[in-house]
């Protein structure tokens, strides 16, 4: 999502809680609010906060799936242009089908609803809370119907006793399911973590909007765009091609750009990274990790020189065997150390 | 020649709303194109009361003193610097269209003692709906420093509004006066520049710049503590041409964001969670965010407590935490 989330506005919230849905049946039933949460300046501001930082952090693109089984693009895309579904009715439909979606392990949770703008596009948000033990969520009746009053929703909120941990936000850009700009992330997965196939697909009814594997391969090739054609110093061009080349040959299933470049590049060169990323339209969060398509490019480092020497090297090999030296001059001195197998005459 | 004072009232009387309206309106958009350049000046309009206007017309012998009186609206812009004057001046010509100006600072020969202000006769653009049925009248703006201003009215007071001439001896003593405001406005600027140019003074003039673009978006006191100590820690993210090319870089930067830091400062008016919000170098911490969040992350984790910048960052919509 390109969208710049700082001028995210929170603009209505309705808060319903979605019990654990035991695979027996024998659980409690979701408590749905009949009315919006009436809001304070800063409740408002704390959902603004969480949907821009969560997403900010750790994003996935997604689009709606035109095969899913799930109510959430209809009720997204009547929300954002027909309106025939009112806002209270559109948030207990798609708690309800949570509810259905959280089968066994999930925990139990508050499902936030928020209408939203940002900039001048309108938006849905949908968040997963998870409030601390003990903590009850308590309707008050209103001569509208029950909700939450604000200051226990102040109280829940604010207290750090509750925690965000998925988010879904669709933004409209026109008026189909296909112009729907969304995003989605799951924090509770943490770094290696992707969005639960629960969240994401079953009850957002979404798919990534890019498969990893073409990710992870434009990746590569930006990266090492940015380490030929931005970094002078040989020694760092050596080093940053390791980074690179671990990191995808890492047991880790999710790429985090930023922490990518955060780890392994000098600090004057991580904004310039980050900007080449962006040029790249790649997701400056994280993407599931794919090697399938670059996999021929992971084992060897090659470096060629103006002469037309050319050296093959292992990433474990450099700073071991292989030394490497920018000397005053411009030039680079590569020293290798080993014992020599064998040599082959070669075109 | 004898003036009809009868029809002269009659007509001002009549029109004086509109005169009214007119000079609302120029201070109105002289107020707020100085807080949005965060100049500090006080602006104030009026139309002349009618009693003014028929001794003016009689006072001065016009041929045509409908015509030849321009102040009957009028807006008075008061600086704390002589400095911004200039700056007013800028402005003045950017937001009317300029029928008369006159500087007294650069008219009156340099062995006479005299009121130094700046006028201007201005209309509204018409093209300017807001401003219809205004495009055909004129106001007179004055633009003067607080001392300039002393003057003009102490001056009003002692040597044109009594009914009988002052001595001689009050004269001269207003002259002296005169003379002496002069010197203070001189040394004003004189003593403002040497602070200025004094060695280890970017950052308090990157917080003097961080304030002026501050007030113009959020009217808050602030901590002026906690804003060095905070800038203290920033000013390292910068390197010293950045540092020198600052004022420039957080113009450019406001006037980029300007819509986004209005929503911000709107929504977060009733929000204290976050003191840095109600600080000038919030500004700077976007602008970091923005420009370099990698460098600002690094120096902030080790001077400064890291949840305000996380929370910060929630705010800016670019994230720090990785």
């Amino acid at each position: 999502m390109s969208r710049d989330l700082g001028r995210l506005r929170v603009k209505r919230v309705i808060v319903h809680e979605v019990p654990y849905h035991l695979a027996s049946g024998a659980s409690a039933e979701p408590v749905l609010s009949e009315v919006e949460s009436p809001l304070s300046a800063e409740v408002r501001n704390f959902f603004r906060e969480k949907i821009a930082g969560s997403l900010g952090s750790a994003a996935y693109d997604v689009e709606f799936d035109a095969s899913t089984t799930s109510p959430l693009p209809r009720l997204v895309l009547d929300n954002l242009t027909a309106k025939t579904t009112s806002f209270v009715a559109m948030s207990q439909e798609m708690a309800r089908h949570l509810y259905v979606c959280q089968k066994g392990n999930s925990p139990e949770g508050l499902l936030t609803v928020c209408e939203v703008d940002v900039a001048d596009c309108h938006g849905v948000a949908i968040l997963k809370l998870e409030r601390e033990q003990g903590a009850r969520v308590e309707l008050a009746d209103t001569p509208a119907g029950r909700t939450l009053s604000v200051q226990h929703l102040r109280d829940l909120m604010l207290t750090e006793r509750t925690k965000v941990f998925k988010v879904g936000l669709f933004l409209q850009t026109g008026a189909d399911l296909d112009s729907i700009d969304g995003a989605a992330c799951d924090t509770q997965k943490g770094y290696d973590g992707t969005v639960a196939h629960f969240f994401l697909e079953q009850f957002l009814g979404c798919r990534l909007r890019e498969q990893p594997e073409l990710t992870t391969k434009r990746f590569f090739e930006a990266t090492e765009r940015f380490i030929n054609e931005e970094v002078s110093e040989p020694e760092k061009k050596a080093q940053y091609q390791v980074a690179l080349l671990a990191e995808l040959n890492g047991t880790r299933d999710k790429v985090s750009v930023r922490a990518f470049a955060n780890n392994n590049f000098a600090v004057e060169d991580r904004q310039a990274f980050m900007d080449q990323m962006d040029q790249a339209q790649l997701p400056k969060t994280g993407f599931d990790k794919d090697t399938h398509l670059v996999r021929a490019h992971l084992r060897r480092i090659q470096m060629a020189f103006e002469s037309g020497v050319a050296v093959l090297a292992s990433p474990e090999n450099i700073g071991e065997q292989v030394l490497i030296t920018d000397l005053p001059n411009g030039q680079t001195r590569v020293e290798v150390t080993d014992r020599l197998r064998k040599m082959t005459g070669r075109n | 020649m004898l003036v009809d004072l009868e029809s002269l009232r009659l007509r001002y009387q009549a029109e004086r709303p509109a005169y009214v309206a007119l000079a609302d309106e120029v201070a109105g958009r002289v107020r707020a194109a100085t807080r949005r350049r965060g100049l500090v000046c006080d602006v104030n309009g009026r139309a002349k009361d009618i009693a003014s206007f028929l001794k003016k017309a009689l006072r001065k012998d016009y041929a045509s003193p409908w015509d030849d009186i321009h102040d009957k609206a009028g807006v008075r812009v008061v600086t704390v610097y002589e400095s911004q004057v200039d700056e007013v001046e800028d402005l003045v010509r950017d937001l009317f269209v300029v029928h008369h100006h006159e500087d007294k600072r650069r008219s009156i020969a340099p062995d006479t003692l005299s009121y130094l202000g700046v006028h201007f006769e201005v209309s509204v653009p018409p093209a300017d709906p807001a401003a219809s049925g205004e495009a055909e009248r004129l106001c007179e703006i004055q633009v003067h420093t607080r001392a300039q201003n002393l003057w003009a009215t102490v001056s009003h007071e002692l040597l044109y509004k009594p009914a009988q001439e002052p001595p001689a001896e009050v004269t001269r003593s207003i002259y002296r006066l005169m003379a002496l405001l002069e010197l203070f406005d001189g040394e004003v600027a004189r003593g403002r520049r040497q602070i200025r140019d004094l060695p280890g003074y970017e950052e308090a003039r990157m917080l003097e710049t961080l304030e002026r673009h501050f007030y113009a978006l959020a009217a808050r006191p602030t901590d002026i503590e906690l804003s060095r100590h905070v800038l203290g820690a920033l000013a390292l993210t910068l390197g010293a041409e950045e540092v020198a090319a600052y004022e420039t870089t957080l113009a450019e930067f406001v006037e980029a964001n300007r819509e986004k830091l209005e929503e911000i400062f709107t929504d977060y008016a009733d929000d204290d969670r976050n003191p840095l919000l109600s600080q000038p170098e919030c500004l700077l911490v976007f602008e970091r965010l923005n420009a370099d969040p990698f460098r600002l992350a690094q120096v902030w984790d080790e001077r400064l407590p890291p949840g305000l910048l996380r929370s910060l960052s929630d705010v800016w919509g670019v994230p720090v935490d990785y």
